[in-house]
């Protein structure tokens, strides 16, 4: 009986033991692909935030260049055309 | 007795228990063992070492952008590519290396070669010596003779046969020079006699593939090469080098607490490790690494910052394929900070201090400057990391490195991904442009030294646009270091004290003479004769008059009514006389100015003539444009004064926090300012301003000013022209000293220098929005007289005009006919450059129902806009219907020139 007990209180250590293991190992191979996912996105991440500042500079400079305005103009200036610049005396 | 007793116990598979129990204890013990193995990290000296080293730090990853959302700076992530020589050549041969990332890199050969001399350790010198361990001469001859038997080859390939069948000759790459011991050096051979010699050597011929191989023919089949090698010749060189060694280790163990000896960090930590590895003979075995950490003391190494990511691939291929430790070359997450729109002086930039590798990113005095210490003073009280968000590093792990190229990744924790907070800032960026393209203008129109602008919002105290430009090349930050003197732009000040001390009210009557108006004390006696400068009035003016003529005698009736300590209170609430924006830049950035001569001169009590009268029409002060523009538009924006406003929000995980505005203070009241405003209105309508060009309706106030220089001033063109000079031909320059050789001397045969200036605002057309600019151009030198109303006053009308909506880039505005779509001038229209772009007739094709177009595009003639030679030539009327206007053709444009 005793050695029975003992029997199976060992393979039930072993048992624990060897999922222990699974799981460690699991861990393991699990940071190895977390390693490469991290590396493969930060890589990405890299190179999106390059090309992402690259296209504004580049719209920046197209936007110089077409002179498309996003215009804040008053509507009555809108409505009345190209503003006349003119001295107070010209204006009266 | 139990039945059960009797019964024999028997194992199905023959074991006995005792057996069944040691093989399960064995089988357990397996599992603990590789758990135990996956666990626990081995302690690496190499890794520690490496640690230790200094790591160069990132700039901050933070963004800023203008009041739209435009990005102004942006920080994006990148890789460097860093190296540690020392465990990098322990184990990999130069040549493989130095081919392998040339292939990489896209470097041209100049920028690889010094890429590779970073790496090697070489710097400008043609080899490294090793001065920490001086040879006597019998030391020098046994390596002599090492030398010449070919190293550690000597007992492997003794008959000295090279792979083609020649002799192999000396071992290349190492060799001995003359070496005069000094200081520490001298101390430890004190005992022993001279001449002395030490060890050169070039990394990249002495592990060369071809060298080794020359040496040991054997090593070609091995896979392993290059270490064997390395640790053969660190071994041989370990016995040969036993004198040098044990003086060293007594030298060092001498010594209190070698680690805190920062100068010779490396050589110390070598030496160190030396003495870990001889004191354990069970390390004998890496006793090269002792002889090489002397050899290569280097364990860093910056080698390119920012890689380009489009190499990133290529070398982490070969960081695996090469079995490339992290601990020798390694790809560290860094940041490249750009300015997509263009550099801008008013943001500033990230510099750099310190050594190569202890290097710290530094805001340069700026934007960026001021929203650095705005973060930094929000994270210390919320405790939050807005500088630096998660973004490169994504996911954070422990990695166990137990051998180079051997990397066990363990799952154990990961940080949320967060993108780094974005600083919007009060700025405009479309306003900045135009400002900044207007000053130029007026630098060339003007012929003058230096232009200046600041635009604000009355209101809020928002800077929306903030530029200046030199016609020479200085390090001044113009907005906070060029001082200069008001002149009739402080009579604003002068008029604000005295109506709010009831001295005076709008429409009372002075006599201001013919143009040379005599001051008088209470005893009738003149103490001093004043001029007048700009346009001046005569005879009796009231006191709006004054201020809307900008008459200095005027002034100085009312200026002297004042009692100089209310002066002297007043002009410091307005922030006169004391540094301006410390965040903004540093103190060296900030001078205090001065009102009042007395001031600089412990504080004398103020006299009549001297003192009040100056300061009473705008001389004797000197201030800086951010300290003045503050000032004026308390003033004439209701009577409180508070500090520019530079940063608006921060934007941090997807939600916008807006930062506090400082609290102000009451200076004068709002009748008094509102009385301020109707006198420079009158300016602008009747007085120095109203020759300036301006839109129909607009709501302009103008006050004006045109400083003479005095004799112990320096013309801003003399002085620019003499500085340029210097730099040229080296000569050096003592600002004090060049000040007092060149101060009156105003060049070209002239009387004098100027400086011209403008304070003017005005309100949109349904009065929601309040602008204010204050310009400032340094000596024009344009023919013509220097008035503040023709050399600022034109970029400053613009300026307003462009920030009110009036104008967009110059131009007449463009109609927004919907989100997303507006109308463009056809002339500029390029598809090559813009092929996402179409002209609008095609756009209104095939979106003809879309509601927002109705009444509005069918009225739209596409008519080109004639060239800027046409234009220029007289006003042309563009086709333009119902505001949306194709062709822009501009008046003011024409007339500008006559202004």
């Amino acid at each position: 009986m005793r050695n029975a007990l003992l029997a199976v209180c060992m393979l039930a250590g072993l048992a624990l033991g060897l999922c222990v293991a699974f799981v460690a190992n699991h861990n393991h191979a699990l940071g190895e692909e977390v390693l490469r996912i991290e590396r493969s996105n930060q890589d990405l991440v890299v190179a999106i935030e390059e090309l992402d500042a690259a296209i504004w500079q580049r719209g920046f400079e197209l936007d110089a260049r077409t002179s498309i305005s996003k215009t804040n103009a008053v509507p009555a200036a809108l409505e009345r055309g190209p503003v006349q610049f003119a001295a107070p005396e010209v204006v009266q | 007795m139990s039945p059960l007793r009797e019964l024999p116990v028997r194992s199905r598979s023959g074991l006995r228990p005792g057996t069944a129990f040691v093989t399960l204890g064995i089988a357990l013990i397996v599992v603990v063992a590789r758990v135990a193995h996956l666990a626990i990290p081995e302690p690496q000296p190499a890794r520690a070492l490496r640690a230790a080293e200094p790591v160069a730090k990132a700039l901050p990853r933070y963004g800023l952008s203008d009041r739209h959302g435009a990005p102004l700076a942006i920080s994006h992530a990148t890789f460097a590519l860093e190296a540690s020589p020392y465990n990098l050549f322990l184990a990999h041969t130069p040549e493989v290396l130095e081919e392998r990332l040339g292939a990489a890199l896209d470097l041209n050969e100049r920028e690889f070669e010094a890429l590779w001399n970073r790496l090697l350790g070489l710097g400008n010198a043609d080899a490294l010596r090793v001065s920490r361990w001086p040879l006597t001469a019998e030391e020098a001859v046994a390596i002599g003779d090492w030398l010449a038997g070919g190293g550690p080859a000597a007992k492997v390939n003794p008959d000295r046969t090279a792979p083609d069948g020649a002799h192999a000759g000396i071992l290349r790459g190492l060799w001995i020079e003359p070496f005069e011991p000094r200081g520490e050096q001298l101390e430890r051979v004190a005992d022993l006699r001279g001449p002395f010699f030490q060890l050169a050597w070039r990394p990249d011929i002495l592990l060369a593939r071809v060298e080794r191989e020359a040496q040991w023919p054997a090593l070609a089949e091995r896979r392993n090469a290059a270490s064997t090698w390395v640790r053969a010749l660190g071994s041989d060189l370990h016995r040969l080098l036993a004198g040098p060694l044990e003086r060293e280790a007594r030298s060092v163990g001498a010594r209190a607490e070698p680690a805190d000896r920062a100068a010779d960090r490396a050589t110390t930590q070598a030496a160190v490790h030396c003495l870990a590895l001889g004191a354990d003979p069970a390390r004998a075995h890496r006793n090269h690494e002792c002889v090489f950490s002397g050899l290569l003391p280097k364990r860093f190494a910056p080698l390119l910052d920012p890689v380009p990511s489009a190499a990133v691939p290529a070398l982490r291929g070969i960081l695996q394929e090469e079995r490339i430790g992290p601990h020798a070359l390694w790809l560290r997450a860094s940041a490249t900070r750009v300015y997509p729109a263009g550099d801008m002086k008013a943001v500033g930039s990230w510099g750099w201090s310190g050594a190569p590798g202890e290097s710290e990113p530094v805001p340069m005095p700026g934007l960026e400057r001021l929203v650095n210490a705005e973060l930094a003073e929000l994270e210390a009280l919320g405790g939050v990391r807005l500088r630096e968000g998660i973004s490169a590093d994504i996911v954070r792990r422990t990695l166990l490195a137990r051998r180079p190229g051997l990397q066990r990744g363990y799952y154990l924790e990961h940080t949320e991904p967060s993108a780094p907070a974005v600083v919007e800032s009060t700025l405009d960026l479309e306003l900045m442009r135009f400002v900044g393209a207007r000053l130029e203008q007026t630098l060339a129109d003007s012929q003058a030294a230096s232009a200046m602008a600041i635009v604000l919002d009355l209101d809020t105290r928002e800077v929306l646009a903030l530029d200046w430009r030199d016609n020479y090349r200085t390090t001044l930050w113009a907005p906070l270091q060029r001082l200069y003197t008001p002149g009739s732009t402080w009579k604003l000040v002068t008029m604000a004290l005295a109506l709010e001390g009831g001295l005076i009210r709008p429409t009372d009557v002075l006599d201001v003479g013919a143009g040379q108006f005599r001051l008088r004390n209470d005893e009738g006696r003149v103490v001093r004769t004043i001029g007048e400068a700009e346009g001046y009035k005569t005879g009796r003016l009231t006191a709006a008059e004054c201020v809307a003529h900008s008459s200095n005698a005027g002034m100085v009736q009312i200026g002297t009514r004042i009692a100089p300590a209310v002066w002297k209170r007043t002009t410091r609430e307005l922030g006169y006389g004391i540094p301006t924006a410390p965040e903004l830049a540093g103190e060296f950035y900030n001078p205090p100015g001065q009102v009042g001569e007395a001031e600089g001169r412990g504080g004398r009590a103020w006299s009549l003539g001297r003192n009040l009268a100056s300061v009473s029409f705008g001389d004797s002060i000197s201030l800086n444009l951010l300290q003045h523009a503050a000032g004026l538009a308390a003033l004439v924006g209701g009577g409180e004064w508070r500090p520019l406003v530079f940063t608006r929000a921060v934007h941090t995980g997807g939600k916008r926090f807006d930062l506090p505005r400082p609290a102000g203070r009451r200076i004068v009241s709002a009748r008094t300012s509102a009385t301020l405003v109707d006198m420079c209105r009158l300016g602008a309508e009747e007085g120095t301003g109203k020759s300036l060009l301006r839109p129909a309706d607009f709501h302009l106030g103008t006050k004006t000013g045109t400083t003479e220089k005095l004799r112990n001033d320096v013309c801003s063109h003399v002085w620019g022209a003499a500085y340029e000079a210097a730099l040229e031909s080296g000569a050096p320059w003592n600002d004090a000293a060049e000040y007092a050789r060149y101060r009156g001397r105003w060049g070209d045969g002239r009387r004098s220098c100027y400086v011209s200036s403008i304070a003017a605002f005005a309100r949109s057309a349904d009065g929601s929005r309040r602008l204010f600019t204050l310009v400032v151009v340094d000596d024009p030198h344009a023919k013509g007289r220097p008035f503040g109303s023709r050399h600022a006053g034109p970029a400053a009308v613009d300026i307003l005009a462009e920030g009110l909506g009036y104008t967009v880039g110059g131009d007449a505005p463009l109609a927004t006919l919907a989100d997303g779509l507006w109308p463009m001038r056809l002339d500029t229209l390029n598809p090559s450059v813009a092929p996402w772009l179409e002209p609008v007739e095609q756009s209104y094709a095939r979106f003809a129902d879309f509601e927002g177009f109705r009444g509005h595009v069918p009225a739209i003639q596409a008519t080109p806009v004639p060239s800027a030679a046409a234009r220029a030539a007289g006003p042309i009327v563009g086709g333009s219907v119902r505001g949306a206007t194709l062709a822009a053709p501009v008046g003011r444009q024409i007339s500008g020139g006559v202004r």
